[in-house]
């Protein structure tokens, strides 16, 4: 195994949440890795190679991911349902 | 090592691609069923070594080794030669294996042309979701594969006028599967056909969604209209039309419903083909490493 160079084989950032005085939230994310407080999502998106102190950050709110994870998950049943369960009743019922 | 288990199922794969091909030529009965049984039994060996082969550089890599052009091939052949013996056992039908094999030594040929060296992840695929999305996608990919490889076969059989038409006594036995008249080996395949596909389209619609998941998780979208993501998108809803035209065919003025599933199979195994490679090489998008 061997490191192609200019490739990264990772970066990442610390974040803290402060809320009034207190750090109410931690944490170290990087890209497969957000951190979630309060409704909003904050991913790591880029980063500066030349100034490390920099980060690349991404602020996401969609309260609607839940809905369609739930879209998902109908669309998955349906299709197992239809395809293979709906047959072995039918048949069942002949029987 | 793994580079020379694949070299050897290679080899293995090529001599079942040949047995299933003189297979479907053979007339003697007892012929037939020895090279229809070397046929199946080289696939299988082939599929285990070819296990073996990933198992080994997953334990080198220490991923799944699921990442590049090159393993993605090779993933690949394995999920088309596997799904297909799997159908092969269910359906007890041996003719479409000869195109399932040779897509398979084509997929494993098509590997040499790509760097097999093991590199590290870039951080986006640092996750777990990368098994399960790469897994189901290529599920789906090879069932289509097999589907299409049974329309080609059902294609040649219907040119040469050995599909008889629904409520038309069969024609008498010709040089197909000795245990089934004609007419009952192209319901068979028909329903081969159909099956292969609905499981691709569970398989595809799972790995979109799994695609999706990660996405959210990876970028903080769960959809982002890249070139790969449509054109899987593309791919689906191609099959979700063959899937539904079974029942609304006749609304259509369709009268021959296999042969247009058979058409639909091929026309989608093109859109795989695309969306697998032509999106890689001709259009660049989130999906550039793989």
């Amino acid at each position: 195994m061997y490191v192609r160079e200019n490739t990264i084989k990772d970066f990442y950032s610390i974040l803290q949440i402060i809320d009034g005085d207190e750090v109410v939230a931690e944490k170290q994310i990087e890209v497969n890795d957000p951190l979630a407080y309060g409704g909003y999502v904050l991913y790591q998106s880029s980063y500066d190679s030349e100034n490390l102190s920099w980060s690349g950050l991404q602020v996401k709110k969609d309260p609607g991911v839940t809905l369609v994870y739930g879209g998902f998950l109908i669309q998955i049943l349906g299709m197992i349902i239809i395809f293979y369960v709906n047959p072995l009743v039918r048949k069942a019922r002949k029987t | 090592m793994s580079a020379n288990l694949i070299n050897y199922s290679f080899l293995i794969f090529m001599v079942s691609s040949f047995t299933y091909a003189f297979n479907n030529f053979a007339k003697a009965k007892r012929l037939k069923h020895v090279l229809g049984y070397v046929g199946s039994l080289s696939l299988l060996a082939g599929v285990i070594v070819m296990t073996a082969a990933i198992l080994l550089r997953w334990q080198q890599a220490d991923r799944p080794p699921f990442s590049n052009m090159y393993e993605s091939l090779i993933l690949f052949a394995w999920a088309i030669a596997l799904i297909y013996l799997v159908l092969e056992l269910v359906y007890g039908l041996r003719i479409a294996g000869v195109f399932a094999a040779i897509l398979a030594v084509i997929t494993i040929a098509a590997a040499s042309f790509f760097d097999d060296s093991i590199e590290p992840l870039v951080p986006a695929l640092q996750s777990n979701w990368l098994l399960y999305h790469v897994l189901t996608c290529f599920v789906g990919y090879a069932a289509f594969a097999v589907s299409a490889a049974a329309s080609i076969v059902y294609l040649i059989l219907k040119a040469r006028g050995r599909v008889p038409e629904a409520g038309e006594p069969a024609p008498a036995a010709g040089e197909t599967d000795s245990v089934r008249t004609p007419g009952e080996l192209i319901r068979t395949m028909e329903s081969f056909n159909y099956e292969a596909v609905r499981f691709g389209f569970l398989f595809l619609g799972v790995g979109i969604i799994t695609g999706a998941v990660w996405a959210n998780e990876a970028w903080g979208t769960y959809w982002s209209w890249d070139p790969k993501e449509t054109w899987s998108l593309i791919t689906w809803i191609i099959y979700a039309i063959m899937i539904h035209f079974k029942y609304v065919s006749g609304k259509f003025g369709i009268k021959d419903i296999n042969t247009f599933n058979a058409v639909c199979s091929i026309i989608g195994f093109l859109a795989v083909i695309f969306t697998y490679f032509g999106v890689n090489f001709l259009i660049s998008g989130l999906h550039s490493y793989a």
